[in-house]
């Protein structure tokens, strides 16, 4: 029981849970040594990595409230940063637990199925549109 | 003959400085460090041929990981070597190497990782998904009631004594090329051998420091197959 949890409403302190919770997932499957790397990288193209230096150390001590950015182009920037994390050195199709983990957190923000299956043919089938009757079965599991 | 070495503010200032030539690159080399006997006080004379066992072994296994990794040895370890770049813990460090920016960076980081992953992996071959580069020392240093700590001192000695390698051989590599890390990590790790316990190696009848370098060597892999 969290007594002393403070609770918090905040989209970056939200995305900043959602990271952690996708690296829960990558630890089973690999070592600190690679995901740091993949998520210190990807964090700092897509402009995000302030929002992990501010709030990671923190969120032991905060109930997250499910909060997603109003912004479209900052949402997507999110979820293609959750994507391509999960996506970096491992196959996704091969590693169905790091998808289940993905798809869990991605249901949660409120895409719109277009926006879910450009990603998904993006990052699970490396941009390659003629999988898209494939993309569009594995949005099920997104939805 | 006499081997030369620097201090720690010395090996400090190069280490921030650039590299640009062998001479450079031989006097970074020559920062000994501090052996793991030092580490401790108020050792029995068994104990202390204990911690110099473990320090050998240990700085022997050192070299012999550098070397696989570096693609020296013999055909069947670096084809295991190769093979198990697909598997983790490795597969983490050719991971790793392929986010870095710099592709001057790149090579030397791998060789950096793949080190520290297998120094890190204990004798049943187990490792830590979450600390997989924490440099654990092999071997059990004699203890009592009343020095739990003394693991955990050779532990961080170890883990500083491989750093300090593989940080110059870092340097090294972008200023002067795989072939010189290389050698900068073997004559580095020979000066460690011979400043740790130079009463061990007769030098006097060498005439270069390279030769006496090779004598310690000699000596080293000697003593070291008699106790095998």
């Amino acid at each position: 029981m969290r007594l002393f949890a403070k609770s918090v409403t905040d989209p970056d302190v939200c995305f900043c849970q959602n990271v952690v919770e996708l690296l829960s997932g990558l630890s089973d499957i690999t070592t600190n040594v690679a995901w740091v790397a993949i998520t210190r990288r990807v964090l700092t193209e897509r402009g995000l990595m302030g929002i992990i230096e501010e709030h990671a150390e923190n969120l032991s001590g905060y109930i997250v409230k499910e909060c997603y950015p109003s912004d479209r182009d900052v949402l997507m920037n999110h979820a293609e940063a959750l994507f391509e994390i999960a996506s970096s050195g491992f196959n996704l199709l091969e590693n169905p637990h790091v998808t289940y983990v993905l798809s869990r957190i991605i249901k949660k923000m409120g895409l719109y199925n277009s926006e879910k299956k450009q990603l998904i043919i993006k990052y699970i089938y490396n941009g390659d549109k003629s999988c898209e009757s494939l993309a569009e079965a594995f949005l099920e599991v997104f939805s | 003959m006499l081997i030369n070495k620097i201090d720690e503010d010395e090996y400090k200032r190069l280490l921030e400085s650039d590299i640009h030539t062998k001479q450079d690159m031989f006097l970074l080399a020559s920062y000994p460090y501090v052996s793991l006997l030092s580490k401790y006080n108020n050792m029995y004379s068994d104990e202390i041929r204990k911690v110099r066992e473990i320090e050998d072994d240990n700085i022997s296994t050192f070299l012999h990981v550098v070397s696989i990794v570096f693609g020296i040895g013999s055909e069947e370890e670096i084809s295991a070597f190769r093979k198990s770049l697909n598997v983790e813990p490795l597969r983490s460090a050719v991971i790793a190497a392929r986010q870095e920016y710099d592709p001057s960076e790149k090579e030397a980081l791998f060789f950096e990782l793949a080190c520290k992953i297998l120094l890190s992996v204990d004798e049943q071959g187990r490792y830590s998904r979450l600390d997989a580069t924490k440099v654990r020392i092999q071997g059990k240093i004699p203890s009592w009631p009343f020095s739990t700590n003394r693991q955990k001192i050779a532990d961080e000695w170890y883990a500083n004594f491989v750093d300090i390698k593989l940080k110059g051989m870092k340097k090294v590599y972008k200023s002067l090329g795989v072939e010189n890390a290389y050698k900068f990590v073997v004559s580095s790790t020979l000066h460690s051998l011979y400043f740790f316990a130079p009463s061990r190696y007769n030098i006097s009848a060498c005439s270069s420091e390279d030769e006496a370098l090779h004598e310690v060597f000699r000596v080293f892999n000697n003593l070291k197959n008699k106790r095998l």
